[in-house]
């Protein structure tokens, strides 16, 4: 029992994770309608960019995970409207969309390899002692990570339903077509998404590199098909269900580790091909409308 | 002049045809050589230069065994040109990148065997490669020198295949007798699941218990998790002295770093020659640092020369190359350096370049015995050869005594990590055959 309330803090953590990650995917999928693919490499980016702000400028660990969150959102923007802006006045199609976020996560990755000369790196944080709490065991900074995923749901939370702005993206997500047709505008609704999108990311991918502690050129896109799993899970596009999908994933996984750590995935991805055969839009189906063309 | 279309288009047919004419005569003239496009005895062919394919990763996340690989090559060519080459041929080596990825590799492997001039031996390649590629070298008759520890290959009996470091199935002895002498009489084993490690899974087992020791827990742990908490958690509540196995460079980093937060310090963890690859310390340090990982961090490898003219040798010629400081104590460089050597010697031995001759005589320029002269440097060995005496070539890495199954049994040492000069030091020597 006390290894099952552990594991069940473990995967707390992994979760927390995921969720900020996944809730970003999905935001930015639900408003644009993009399955963005080189969403992992924004990741990646923001942890070289803490790397750089915590070492070269020697900032404290939270600080250098607002810088990048900042350039999470740098990145996510310039990549929609130098990359697939272009593609999209075209008329390119779903697709081919899907193939051209491929080519930019590559592209990303190589670059970033290139740069990084394919090393690892670390934030070389201090440990911390140990926190018990109802059986299970946290450090400080994995209390944060929890409490950092939590406020940020939270603060999505009373975005979407008491702000002008989640509303508004809301609608875009809905039918963006109605919602320009009502005077929401929504070219920069979109922008928004991306930027929102970006900065989730950000935060997801300097949490990730500190929980790992050790990070390098792949770490994004390498829990990019988790991230993936805990959207589809929960219906893509839909946020809510993203943090559901998140939780199930990252617990059920630590769960798993008990009786085999080789189950891990294998259980995570049983429970997601479950879901989908009984639930085809995924949990929370049926509020976001998948649409045919994707909203620039 | 501006060509029309029709002119335009027999000029690419016209180009195209020479195209495939050039081919077919390389083609056909490597049918009849050994890798491709030259074997050739000595005296013959002229003036060319003997090609030593590099064939590794060079980019992605292994890209570190094609750069040893390949500073290994450089190293040992500056010392076989600096002698006056192989029969006065020099010695050049070309990097091929197979990217780590067994489909990519293949392509690459037969773009070398068509491209590389005077191909005649290939130094590679790595264990994820090898069962895609090997075919191809074997059907070319290409003599390949490599460091994969699959025991698949202990009872392979082509004399194109050399393997210059031993096999994983004497390593896991290995690795139950230093933890076991180490003190450490119950363990948990924790390896990933990979093939490589999986490899050295079963006779570790057989050999720690055979020696005493008891493993208190088992942990098979899939590879770049984002977590390890619940299998360090199960590792820890069995109570062992020490974690034994073998890890990746990430999952070592995540797992230590996890292993550490739980148990407030980190306790002892005795690894296999992965922790020795260039990836695995510039992982490991940043994240638990280099105090701890030189204090609770022992290695098993392969031994190397820590003095003496094959010593000297090595060192010389990896300042040559600009080899870092890593390379230049690490046992798999040495191995390959060796390796290009003693192939370099069996051609001067065998008077020929041509692979499918002079395979025959690699074994005859390493083994000790009848009257054999030891040198430690190619100019050694090419002047014993040339004075007509038989020779056997030790090495930097130590004397390369290959089995019937073309496998060099080498002594492994337990090596620790020097946190102030940044690479890993040889400690004590283990014996011959150490856990079997």
């Amino acid at each position: 029992m006390s290894q099952v309330v552990l594991s069940l803090g473990f995967g707390l953590v992994t979760a927390s994770i995921l969720a900020i990650g996944a809730v970003g995917f999905t935001i930015q999928f639900g408003v644009t309608n993009l399955f963005n693919l080189a969403y992992g490499e924004i990741m990646t980016v923001a942890a070289f960019a803490a790397y750089l702000a915590r070492t070269t400028l020697h900032w404290d660990m939270w600080l250098a995970m607002a810088v990048g969150g900042l350039c999470g959102m740098l990145v996510s923007l310039a990549m929609s409207r130098c990359v697939f802006m272009p593609f999209l006045q075209r008329g390119t199609s779903q697709f081919a969309m899907v193939m051209v976020t491929v080519a930019v996560s590559f592209i990303l990755k190589n670059v970033l390899q290139i740069w990084s000369g394919a090393n690892f790196y670390s934030y070389q944080l201090p440990p911390e002692p140990s926190i018990r709490f109802l059986g299970m065991v946290f450090d400080a900074r994995e209390l944060a990570i929890i409490g950092l995923a939590v406020a940020s749901l939270l603060g999505l939370h009373l975005l979407f339903q008491y702000t002008r702005l989640g509303k508004a993206m809301r609608a875009t997500s809905d039918d963006a077509g109605l919602a320009r047709s009502v005077g929401i505008p929504t070219s920069r609704i979109v922008s928004a998404a991306w930027l929102l999108s970006g900065l989730l990311a950000g935060i997801a991918g300097v949490a990730l590199a500190m929980d790992l502690g050790t990070f390098d050129s792949n770490t994004g896109g390498s829990f990019l098909l988790l991230i993936v799993a805990a959207a589809v899970f929960g219906s893509v596009g839909e946020p809510y269900g993203a943090v559901l999908g998140a939780l199930v994933i990252g617990i059920a996984s630590e769960l798993a580790a008990i009786i085999s750590p080789t189950l891990k995935d294998v259980v995570a991805f049983a429970i997601l091909v479950l879901v989908l055969l009984f639930r085809p839009e995924g949990l929370r189906s049926g509020r976001v409308q998948l649409r045919g063309e994707v909203t620039a | 002049m501006k060509l029309t279309r029709t002119r335009w288009l027999a000029a690419c047919g016209a180009v195209a045809a020479a195209s495939i004419a050039a081919a077919g005569c390389s083609s056909s003239s490597s049918s009849s050589g050994s890798a491709g496009t030259s074997g050739s005895s000595a005296g013959s062919g002229g003036n060319y230069a003997v090609t030593a394919g590099v064939l590794h990763a060079f980019t992605g996340q292994n890209a570190f065994f094609g750069l040893n690989a390949q500073t290994a090559c450089k190293a040992a060519a500056a010392q076989v040109n600096a002698a006056g080459g192989i029969m006065g041929h020099s010695l050049t080596c070309t990097a091929f990148d197979t990217k780590g990825d067994p489909a990519d590799a293949v392509p690459v492997t037969n773009r070398m065997l068509v491209a590389a001039s005077h191909l005649e031996m290939v130094v590679g390649p790595d264990g994820g490669d090898i069962p895609s590629v090997l075919p191809l070298l074997e059907q070319a008759k290409a003599p390949e020198m490599n460091t994969v520890g699959d025991p698949r290959y202990d009872t392979q009996t082509s004399q194109y295949f050399w393997r210059l470091t031993p096999s994983d199935s004497t390593q896991a002895p290995a690795l139950a007798y230093a933890a076991y002498h180490l003190g450490y009489t119950k363990i948990a084993e924790v390896f990933t699941s990979d093939l490589s490690s999986q490899t050295t899974t079963a006779p570790f087992q057989a050999s720690y218990a055979k020696l005493g020791g008891t493993i208190v827990k088992q942990l098979t742990v899939a590879p770049d998790q984002a977590s390890y908490q619940t299998e360090v958690a199960a590792a820890l509540a069995a109570h062992p002295q020490a974690i034994v196995g073998e890890m990746d460079a990430r999952t070592s980093a995540t797992f230590l770093t996890e292993l550490r937060q739980q148990h407030g310090s980190l306790i002892p963890f005795v690894v296999t020659q992965r922790a020795l690859q260039g990836d695995w310390a510039a992982a490991v340090v940043p994240a638990i640092g280099g105090a701890a990982v030189s204090k609770y961090v022992t290695t098993v490898a392969p031994a190397l020369q820590a003095t003496g003219a094959a010593f000297s040798a090595f060192q010389s010629a990896m300042g040559a190359v600009k080899a870092n400081p890593f390379q230049k104590k690490n046992p798999f460089v040495a191995a390959g350096y060796d390796g290009v050597i003693a192939f370099a010697l069996a051609m001067d031995a065998a008077k020929s370049t041509d692979g499918s001759v002079f395979v025959s005589y690699i074994p005859k320029v390493t083994t000790a015995g009848g009257g054999a002269t030891v040198v430690n440097t190619y100019a050694q060995g090419v002047a014993a050869l040339k004075a007509g005496k038989t020779i056997q070539y030790v090495g930097a890495a130590g004397a390369m005594v290959f089995n019937q199954y073309n496998t060099a049994d080498r002594p492994y040492a337990e090596w620790t990590y020097n946190a102030t000069a940044h690479s890993w030091v040889m400690g004590e020597q283990l014996p011959q055959n150490a856990g079997q």
